[in-house]
């Protein structure tokens, strides 16, 4: 018996090692890695200018805007625009576990960078099957 | 086969006239048969992950992208590791889709060459420099990154990728050339000698090898049935010795020399391969199996 057990502590222990190197792998290990988001933002509009005093669209002129047909009011005078969006690129960092790694790896879809940071290279749809 | 004296070979000896079918249906499991990519997953073969038919990732592949990247790859190395502890090389006989393609080759009736034993130490040379330091200090957009040179990636993703685009009338892209001469020159081996990239070359069948002195399951050899006939090493096609069989690193693990009663399955617990019985004796030399 103890002869047995003896022959199976080398197994054993790789066995061992084997399990708990994917389980930590699978349940623990994350990895940082860089990804390039487009958002949409919204930016507020300019506040607008009061009118000069005693031009048309100031409160205290008198009558109001009266121009002849055709001619629309100063800008002052038109309503605010809409708020301008814009589309932006902006670096998020996201915590991925090993296992999304594995599987961005087959695609090419990890680099890394000279800052010794991981980037995803790309953005969307998945590149190739093929990297190589 | 002939069953001499009338007893019925080892179990192992009749499995081993099953390889090849064995083979076949591990490839249709490779071959993500029900459209499951499971590309999180490693697999414990040599199996490119571009390929569009590929159910899992290949460990190779994650060894030297994760050595690219820096990172220590526990998933892949967690899988080598349960896989070898268990069946050691028996995967590269029994289960590896790229050792099958060459297995097939081999049927081709040509003379076949021997290669000097010495020379299956490139396995390792393969490993440490193309799979874990090229990566490693140069990154993976070296020529010598391991991907890039990979014949089953050749074989399994490039060349169907290439023929795929020419079947849609697309713009093609040729497949690395490196890594296409080295499929050629590979394919073209496998009809002068056995398995020629398992041989020289795989650094997978380097890992598993090392684990043929210590998994559960092994070819355990018994000198006191020994009768010095050599029929075990006639047997063996990767020039293997069958008093080392338990440790040889460059076996495969086919089984063909459990035809020889000195030379059974076993575990490193003791059990298999102890009864005596039921094996029939020796066979006459030159009578080689088939795959």
């Amino acid at each position: 018996m103890g002869r047995i057990l003896s022959r199976l502590i080398v197994p054993g222990l790789v066995l061992a090692a084997g399990v708990a190197s994917v389980i930590y792998g699978a349940k623990h290990h994350v990895v940082p890695v860089e990804e390039e988001q487009e958002i949409e933002v919204s930016l507020a509009p300019p506040p607008m200018p009061d009118a000069p005093e005693g031009f048309p669209g100031d409160p205290g002129f008198p009558g109001g805007f009266d121009g002849p047909p055709g001619m629309f009011p100063p800008s002052f005078m038109e309503l605010p625009p809409h708020l301008a969006t814009v589309k932006q690129k902006i670096i998020v960092t996201n915590e991925q576990p090993e296992s999304t790694i594995v599987f961005e790896v087959t695609i090419g879809g990890v680099a890394l960078l000279e800052t010794g940071k991981l980037r995803r290279t790309y953005h969307g749809d998945i590149p190739s099957l093929c990297p190589t | 086969m002939s069953m001499a004296g009338g007893k019925r070979r080892p179990l192992a000896a009749r499995l081993a006239g099953w390889r090849s079918w064995i083979q076949a249906t591990f490839l249709l499991a490779w071959l993500d048969p029900f459209a499951i990519r499971m590309h999180t997953v490693c697999s414990p073969v040599f199996h490119c992950y571009s390929c569009p038919l590929a159910t899992f990732a290949c460990p190779i592949g994650v060894l030297a992208n994760f050595s690219a990247l820096h990172l220590f790859p526990f998933l892949a190395l967690g899988t080598l590791l349960i896989v070898g502890a268990f069946l050691g090389s028996f995967i590269c006989g029994w289960v590896c889709p790229f050792g099958y393609f060459q297995d097939l080759a081999a049927r081709v009736p040509t003379p076949k060459f021997e290669l000097p034993r010495w020379m299956g130490a490139f396995r390792y040379v393969v490993l440490v420099g193309l799979v874990l330091a090229v990566p490693y200090f140069l990154g993976e957009g070296s020529p010598l990154f391991f991907c890039r040179l990979c014949p089953a990636g050749a074989l399994e993703a490039a060349l169907p990728y290439t023929a795929s685009l020419a079947a849609q009338g697309k713009e093609l892209v040729w497949p690395n050339a490196a890594k296409a001469v080295i499929l050629v020159a590979i394919v073209a081996a496998a009809f002068f000698t056995w398995r020629p990239w398992c041989t020289l070359f795989c650094p997978l069948g380097a890992i598993y090898s090392l684990f043929n002195r210590v998994s559960f399951f092994f070819l355990r050899f018994h000198p006191d049935r020994c009768r010095d006939c050599s029929l075990c090493r006639k047997l063996c096609r990767y020039k293997g010795r069958g008093e080392n069989r338990a440790g040889e690193l460059a076996c495969i693990r086919c089984l063909e020399c459990t035809q020889c009663r000195a030379i059974t399955v076993g575990t490193v617990a003791g059990f298999g391969g102890k009864s005596s019985s039921d094996l029939q004796p020796p066979q006459a030399e030159g009578s080689l199996p088939t795959l």
